[in-house]
């Protein structure tokens, strides 16, 4: 039976990271997911790019300039979001991933949501993020937060580009 | 020309290209409850129903003279999911792009997030 328990989302600046926040674990579905989308499915975590392996094995360092969020139900994490640091004064929004048993159930809304807080408490002028095309979930989403399609910073293909002004 | 009411130009270009049937397929669903299944076209019928009924947060009012041209007979003859912001102001239009995004939004972001 899927746990019904409220979901709450826990900031967390990369070098406060520890291994009791279970990103490691979301960081792994997410790159396995996305690899296979892609076309290139790899059977485990050893065979990910070394960069997303690095991410997975040492998130803290990974994400030693960044903020992740973490959505938490009871004492799982069933989420993630990481926001950069900023450039050009406009942080970036990536690694959008709810555990499969926990959605539909305003994981992602609540991560972004907070995301988007942090970012305009920060100061920033804009939040981006890039999308790939057939995510059109996660596109429904971001449009529902106000992000629109932009021109792209990223040549590879199939990668939407969006900005949200703050 | 471009649309300033939709979220994609691409997505007004697409629709727009859509048939009659498909159009009706879509409405025909969400007036039953369901989605669209094919997440594409889900995505661009929530599109649609954003330029009619405007994205959240950004709500589009219409005047309330609009209701009077729902008697309009050409209702019965032109496809008036189209996307053209004549058929739009329509009163059951609107109350269709509503259930749009009803249907097809919660299903959308069930499938990623």
């Amino acid at each position: 039976m899927t746990d019904q328990r409220e979901v709450s989302v826990v900031r967390r600046p990369g070098q406060a990271l520890s291994a009791e926040d279970g990103l490691g674990p979301l960081l792994a579905a997410y790159h396995l997911r996305t690899e296979a989308e892609k076309g290139a499915p790899v059977a485990d975590v050893d065979a990910l790019p070394d960069r997303y392996r690095a991410e997975i094995s040492d998130p803290r360092t990974a994400f030693a300039d960044d903020v992740v969020l973490v959505a938490r139900s009871g004492g799982a994490a069933v989420g993630c979001l990481v926001v950069t640091a900023p450039a050009d004064g406009r942080p970036e929004i990536k690694r959008l991933w709810t555990d499969p048993a926990y959605r539909g159930r305003g994981v992602a809304s609540g991560l972004l949501g907070a995301a988007i807080a942090h970012a305009a408490e920060s100061g920033a002028g804009a939040v981006r993020l890039s999308v790939w095309s057939w995510r059109t979930g996660a596109i429904a989403l971001y449009e529902r937060f106000g992000f629109v399609v932009t021109e792209s910073w990223d040549e590879r293909d199939q990668l939407v580009c969006m900005e949200r002004v703050l | 020309m471009s649309d300033q009411r939709w979220v994609r130009e691409a997505s007004r270009v697409t629709w727009e290209a859509m048939s009659r049937s498909e159009h009706a397929a879509v409405v025909r669903a969400v007036r039953k409850g369901e989605p669209t299944r094919d997440p594409t076209t889900a995505l661009l019928a929530l599109h649609w129903a954003w330029a009619v009924i405007g994205p959240p947060g950004a709500r589009r009012r219409y005047p309330w003279q609009a209701a009077l041209l729902d008697v309009r007979p050409t209702a019965f003859l032109t496809d008036i999911y189209d996307g053209d912001p004549r058929n739009d102001v329509r009163t059951y239009v609107r109350r269709d792009a509503r259930r749009v995004e009803a249907a097809n939004l919660p299903f959308l972001e069930s499938l990623d997030t």
